[in-house]
């Protein structure tokens, strides 16, 4: 019977992980992963990670930033690898390219994170509540999929590994692991640590505090046990490596000014949060409130009548945590990263609605008449969840994919300054989709990080809108990684000590460094610095404006190179009039 | 040094199973060529199961908690390595990859003490 019950559970987490990957992953590619493109573009992050991911996967390096995001330059990446890593490196065994994998494998890392939770939450509160989580988080409905719309994928693959860490400590804690095992498990923790911090630092930084009172808490419990040193220490040996290695490159950007001056903007006590409303508030739908508030209640009544045990204890400490995280943004918590914990925890916070329900099905299937049917009960409440949910957050995905921003016709101008032009082209975007082409066409000048840079493209249009012929074409030129550069104007170009770089101008081309201004400020260009202009003429407000633009540029010499139903690819001469 | 029993491995054989059906499923279902998704299930094998699934069989838990907990423990430590092994100078290629995976599986199965037959906790 027992074993039944495990291939039951084995073929539920089969199906409900099998099925959220499909409902999640496939409105996007229309299931076609062969095709060479990114199965979806709709934000400023998912086009960026995909990029580093591509250039990683070509070049088989990870230190060095896409030429294409620091106009051309060579240079160190001060961003957290980790995650474009762990596409790139997957993806080596594939014969996929790497714009389908970053999509899948962030969707791989959804489904991840619901399992990790649910293993968790079935050994502290037995296997029907926690594949009633499973249910509860494995098709979520829209909120869920916010990060598609704004990016940050990395977050919940760095996110991933803190239930993971919560449940290797809770055996520790048990005093189910032997030495060996207890070696083993400081060291898997240290890599996911690892994972936490090269992937995105702000997990970390929330977490570690959890797990160090933890730590400290059962050290004090068990008497200063030596046993409890082992772990702490296998976990720092493993870490600091990897810290030593990669802190002094990413001070120089992502983590500008150092751990100090992250911890003071990440937490502003008593200043309002820089962007509120970033992240919304996971919700879930009023009868699953009913349901989380009867789940509330009963795991409160247990806890003052002390019946937790050391499982469910730490499982809802880590729970209380996520929620303390979150909710801090109303009290001056940086709303962006606090939201980001909370939206992450969802697959945690499921448990509350979890527990109501099994608490009702508990009620209901105690009645003498029911309980033979007890089994086939239950998995119509788990079928139930899926298919309530199921077509509401495909229906989502769907809404999602429409709005994409790269289409079809869009791509292939892409693709054909990718795949047609010398690596080193100058490419103008006239439309002011300046990084979403310059990043996939993988060509250098781009504009700045500024989105959606509107200064730079009204100007442009503006005149164009009036009828006169503009030689100087506006841009904030710049981008990321300099943006990010702590009062150095310079990128990081060779490591020549632990702490100490070699740093390159941007724009070491000449002619470049005359043309521009960086460090995002307008400066205007003449057409004839760039080697191609890609239009868009077609479809939007803007076409009398576009088709002045390619007839004058037509008359001053220059000719069209490629053109489809929408876009137009103008090849720039040299030496025509201005 | 302790080599996995025909039990342990027997989640592994359903894992390469299932994946294998959906690989054929995938290309029969979709427009995406059947080598291709017999590659991405090779992938799944052998870069996010097989790895963690080998670690995990130094701890005393249940099958289930071996497979999900091996493929976090897998998307941490291979991805890590491989970033170790590129700031030695080392190549992101696929052979690279192929190499580290073997050294995780030697090394999680070398590192396993033998002994007594450890029966997984059920459910």
């Amino acid at each position: 019977m027992k074993l039944s019950q495990e291939a039951l559970v084995v073929l539920l987490v089969v199906f409900l992980a099998v099925g959220g990957l499909v409902v999640r992953f496939f409105p996007f590619s229309q299931g076609d992963l062969d095709k060479d493109m990114p199965p979806i573009i709709t934000s400023f992050d998912l086009f960026a990670d995909t990029s580093y991911t591509k250039y990683m996967h070509d070049t088989e390096d990870a230190h060095y930033n896409p030429p294409y995001r620091v106009m051309g330059v060579k240079s160190l990446t001060v961003q957290p690898v980790h995650f474009f890593l762990f596409i790139t490196t997957f993806t080596k065994l594939t014969n996929l390219s790497p714009y389908q994998t970053t999509i899948l494998l962030t969707h791989v890392a959804s489904v991840l994170l619901a399992l990790a939770a649910f293993v968790l939450i079935r050994r502290a509160f037995g296997w029907k509540i926690g594949l009633l989580a499973l249910a509860l988080v494995a098709f979520p409905q829209a909120k869920w999929l916010f990060q598609i719309y704004i990016g940050f994928l990395y977050d919940q693959y760095a996110f991933l590994f803190v239930p993971a860490i919560a449940f290797f400590l809770l055996s520790f804690f048990q005093k189910e692991l032997g030495t060996r095992q207890t070696v083993l498990a400081g060291i898997i923790i240290g890599f996911f640590a690892v994972t936490q911090w090269l992937s995105h630092y702000v997990e970390l930084f929330l977490y570690a505090p959890l797990f160090g009172a933890l730590w400290l808490f059962f050290l004090w419990k068990q008497g200063w046990n030596k046993q409890f040193f082992v772990i702490a220490a296998v976990v720092v040996l493993v870490f600091t490596p990897y810290f030593l290695y990669f802190y002094p490159i990413t001070k120089q950007g992502h983590l500008a000014g150092g751990f100090v001056e992250k911890f003071q903007e990440l937490v502003h006590l008593g200043k309002p949060s820089p962007y509120p409303g970033y992240w919304p508030d996971p919700r879930f739908s009023p009868f699953l409130n009913i349901f989380g508030a009867l789940g509330l209640v009963y795991l409160c009544g247990k806890a003052f009548k002390r019946q937790w045990n050391t499982y469910q204890l730490l499982a809802l400490a880590l729970v209380f945590y996520a929620l303390a995280i979150g909710l801090s943004n109303y009290v001056g918590m940086d709303a962006n990263r606090a939201g980001r914990q909370l939206f992450n925890s969802l697959s945690l916070l499921v448990i509350f609605p979890a527990v109501g329900l099994y608490l009702a099905y508990s009620v209901v299937t105690s009645h003498r008449l029911v309980k033979p049917f007890s089994a086939v009960l239950f998995l119509v409440l788990i079928g139930g969840l899926v298919f309530v949910s199921a077509p509401k957050t495909y229906a989502e995905l769907e809404a999602i994919d429409r709005g994409a921003f790269v289409d079809d016709e869009k791509w292939a101008s892409i693709a054909w300054i990718r795949d047609k032009t010398p690596q080193e082209s100058r490419v103008f975007y006239l439309n002011g989709f300046f990084h979403e082409f310059a990043m996939l066409g993988e060509r250098p000048f781009s504009e700045g990080i500024v989105l959606p840079n509107p200064e730079s493209m009204q100007y442009n249009f503006e005149r164009l809108c009036s009828g006169n012929w503009t030689p100087v074409y506006a841009g904030h030129w710049g981008n990321g990684e300099f943006a990010y550069a702590a009062g150095e104007p310079a990128y990081l170009k060779e490591r020549v000590g632990w702490d100490t770089f070699t740093y390159v101008k941007p724009f070491d081309d000449p002619e470049s460094r005359a043309a521009f201004k960086y460090n995002m400020t307008i400066s205007y260009v003449p057409l004839r610095f760039f080697d191609y202009a890609v239009v868009e003429y077609k479809g939007t407000q803007l076409d009398p404006c576009a088709a002045f633009f390619l007839n004058q540029s037509i008359e001053r010499g220059h000719t069209i190179a490629w053109n489809n139903n929408r876009m137009a690819i103008l090849k720039i001469n040299k030496t025509a009039r201005p | 040094m302790k080599l996995p029993t025909k039990e342990e491995l027997k989640p592994l054989g359903y894992a390469a199973l299932i994946l294998l059906v959906l690989a054929f499923a995938g290309a029969f279902m979709t427009p995406t060529g059947f080598w291709t998704m017999l590659a991405l299930g090779f992938a799944f094998f052998s870069y996010l199961i097989l790895p963690g699934y080998c670690v995990m069989l130094n701890f005393n838990y249940s099958a289930l908690e071996r497979m999900i907990l091996g493929m976090v423990v897998s998307a941490a430590v291979i991805p890590s390595l491989m970033y170790g092994v590129n700031a030695f100078g080392f190549r992101l290629s696929r052979a690279n990859v192929i190499i580290v995976i073997i050294i995780v599986v030697a090394a999680a199965i070398l590192y396993r003490k033998a002994g007594p037959e450890q029966h997984p906790q059920k459910a």
